[in-house]
């Protein structure tokens, strides 16, 4: 995510998003402008960084340290989350983590609080800049397809690899899924 | 209990689905359909893995790349292939095809979609509008025409099959197991919803042959609901009853089955003034005898679409068009047609029977076996007067039939063995008398068969004027009618049932003559034709 003068970027793309007026929420002044008009503007523009990151990563009361257990994820979630990410929860520093999600939820709220209107008349065009694609004519169109029969990378060949090795669970060939019942 | 109060639901008749419910002029009955249709592309949708969804029962998650499964870093490639084919759908049915479509994103979590959302097109389908027409002479529906309006047509991909197992001992717990199988993960398939147009079950059983006809004539898909190439969610409503969805419905039996019973179900509860209580739209599944509340319906909004990111917009030139429609052929209709006209003048069964795929097999389709016919009807009739009807006869009842008890498929036996020409050639043996037609049915099974122990490869030219002299099949020109009169006294005289000549020459049972017949056939080898014998025995009896 970046912000600037003007502009409020998600990822590579963004709504077509109504110019704003500046509004000010937490330490910095946000607005979202017009979209940009070429590749180069968007370079320029993210070459130049005018915000801080640690702005967005503070709370409300500006502490770097949270001490609120309230606003700390339990020690049960982070565990879970190390598993559901496929990291041991073994000798890890599970404060520490719990510390820094925090951070990262309190950012993505910042984020969230942002003055976006996001009503977009045509999402075809929900991008940063405007987009046109070159139509693909009929001769195009049967050339792609013929390319794209014969041009497979290797996981794309039946039986090149078996997606069930690094399984724990799995039966005749299924991966398995377990619905808990409680 | 509804089923049994109201004893609806339908019956096989024929092997023919029809609906014993009677529709009540004050309840109005409403229905539109859901229909995903597995496209048979070479490759699935967004990766260049095998697109063979059948291939799972023996070999589960063969068919996978890493797309297919999800794994983190993986990203979609269009297949433009299912672009091809939804082009030839669209344009068949009239639809708009939309120059600048959009995949979309629809988010949920389930274990049959790793990803944890369906890539689909929801902002911008691939085409919009279109129709599909009924008619009573066509499709056997009660009104002269009836057209079916479609709302869109979209792309969008299959997710991984499930099969839920209970109670698994691989599970600790007290959870179910769902066995997952990637093969069907990522299949193209093409989403078509029609208008709420339908107001009798003869219209939805008319229009799914008609599509599943459609898309096996484009070759896009194999058309089956069995095998769930195709599947088809009905959307039901009587009177003022608020939509139902119905799922989980694998045929046309029991899609007829589940309307009927939901009409009847719904009818019901407007009777019964319970329409407050039952006010809201919901998805319902057929268990085979009755509907049962699946969920209420989720809200656009529940699935959070997006534009998907990582997917260019499909934006075609409208050359495109122009050069997909060139290469569509006529509808069904309008070759039924055709071959009810002139020359052909075929019955509408047969007709229908050259045009229709009523299922996808291996050994030939319609336009194969059309395009066989009209050949070899042309050769036939090129120096010939005589009535063509011998050539649909032969090909729909003795060549078919041959061909799927030696499983011979119809274009290599059209390429390597039996041009139209040489079938021409034997029909003329037969119409000249040169050949009896009970011979002429021997030698070619003959030949077939040992087309097929020769494993079907290019034999050196048929010429059957040659065979019929090899193997001594003339018919005899010059007939001794005192030698044959003889022989007819003969079999008669060796019938071990006496009543059996009484019937026939009371009229009793008129045709056991054509018994008579058959020993004389065998007795003269076919060489005297079927019609001089019988007129024989007719002599001999005093039959007139």
């Amino acid at each position: 995510m970046f912000m600037n003068k003007g502009r409020f970027i998600i990822g590579t793309r963004s709504c077509q998003i109504k110019p704003l007026q500046c509004s000010k929420y937490s330490s910095s002044k946000v607005s979202v402008g017009s979209k940009f008009t070429s590749m180069k503007e968007i370079k320029e523009y993210l070459d130049t960084p005018s915000w801080s990151l640690l702005e967005y990563l503070r709370n409300d009361t500006n502490t770097e340290e949270i001490t609120d257990e309230q606003k700390l994820p339990s020690v049960a979630s982070v565990k879970k989350l190390l598993k559901l990410s496929g990291f041991d929860s073994e000798g890890v520093d599970i404060p520490q983590i719990q510390q820094r999600l925090a951070k990262q939820l309190i950012f993505l709220q910042n984020l969230q609080r942002a003055p976006l209107d996001d009503s977009c008349d045509n999402t075809a065009f929900a991008r940063i800049q405007p987009r046109t694609t070159k139509p693909i004519n009929y001769k195009d169109l049967l050339q792609k397809i013929e390319d794209q029969k014969n041009n497979k990378f290797e996981d794309e060949v039946s039986g090149y690899w078996n997606p069930l090795a690094n399984n724990i669970k799995s039966k005749n060939g299924y991966f398995i899924v377990t619905k808990k019942t409680t | 209990m509804l089923r049994a109060k109201t004893q609806l639901i339908s019956h096989s008749l024929k092997g023919k689905w029809y609906s014993t419910v009677a529709k009540s002029a004050e309840y109005k009955l409403t229905c539109g359909l859901e229909i995903h249709t597995q496209l048979n592309t070479v490759n699935k949708l967004f990766s260049a893995s095998t697109n063979n969804p059948f291939e799972s029962i023996s070999h589960p998650n063969l068919n996978t790349s890493y797309f297919d499964i999800a794994l983190p870093g993986t990203q979609p490639i269009l297949n433009y292939e299912a672009v091809l084919f939804a082009l030839k759908l669209a344009l068949s049915m009239k639809s708009n095809v939309n120059l600048n479509s959009q995949f979309d994103r629809k988010h949920y979590f389930y274990g049959d979609q790793p990803q944890g959302y369906q890539i689909t097109q929801h902002y911008h389908p691939f085409s919009t509008g279109g129709y599909l027409t009924l008619s009573k002479e066509f499709d056997s529906i009660k009104d002269t025409e009836k057209k079916i309006n479609i709302i869109q047509l979209q792309i969008e991909q299959d997710t991984a099959r499930s099969l839920h197992v209970h109670q698994s001992p691989l599970n600790k717990t007290s959870g179910e197991d769902i066995l997952i199988d990637f093969n069907r993960s990522n299949v193209p398939l093409i989403e078509l919803v029609t208008e709420p147009d339908f107001h009798d079950t003869l219209q939805i059983k008319a229009f799914i042959k008609k599509y599943q006809n459609l898309v096996r004539q484009l070759k896009i898909s194999t058309g089956d609901l069995e095998a769930g190439s195709i599947r088809i969610d009905v959307n039901v409503s009587v009177n003022e009853h608020p939509r139902v969805e119905l799922k989980n419905l694998p045929n046309t039996s029991s899609i007829i089955a589940a309307i009927d019973y939901e009409y009847q179900r719904q009818m019901q509860v407007l009777k019964d003034g319970r329409i407050e209580e039952d006010a809201h739209v919901e998805t319902r599944a057929w268990d085979g005898t009755k509907t049962t509340v699946l969920r209420s319906k989720e809200s656009a909004m529940d699935y959070r679409y997006m534009a998907d990111p990582e997917l260019p917009l499909i934006t075609l030139d409208n050359d495109v068009l122009e050069e997909v429609a060139k290469t569509l052929s006529k509808s069904a209709d309008e070759y039924i047609k055709d071959l009810m006209s002139e020359p052909y003048h075929l019955s509408m069964k047969d007709a229908k029977i050259l045009t229709i795929q009523n299922e996808f097999n291996d050994l030939y389709n319609n336009e194969e076996l059309r395009q066989y016919y009209v050949d070899t009807f042309k050769s036939y009739t090129k120096d010939s007067t005589a009535s063509s009807k011998i050539v649909i006869s032969w090909i729909l009842h003795e060549l078919l039939g041959n061909l799927k008890k030696l499983d011979i498929p119809l274009k290599l036996l059209s390429d390597n063995l039996l041009p139209p020409n040489k079938l021409a050639n034997l029909l003329t043996l037969i119409h000249t008398k040169v050949i009896s037609n009970a011979n002429a049915k021997q030698l070619l099974f003959h030949i077939l068969d040992e087309f097929k122990t020769s494993r079907c490869v290019k034999l050196e030219e048929i010429d059957f004027m040659t065979l019929v002299k090899k193997y001594d099949l003339q018919t005899t020109n010059n007939i001794d009618y005192a030698s044959l009169e003889e022989g007819c006294n003969k079999i008669l005289s060796e019938i071990k049932k006496p009543t059996m000549i009484e019937d026939i020459k009371s009229g009793k049972k008129k045709n056991s003559i054509k018994y008579l017949v058959g020993l004389g056939m065998r007795k003269y080898q076919g060489k005297i034709e079927a019609q001089e014998i019988e007129t024989m025995f007719k002599k001999i009896l005093h039959i007139k």
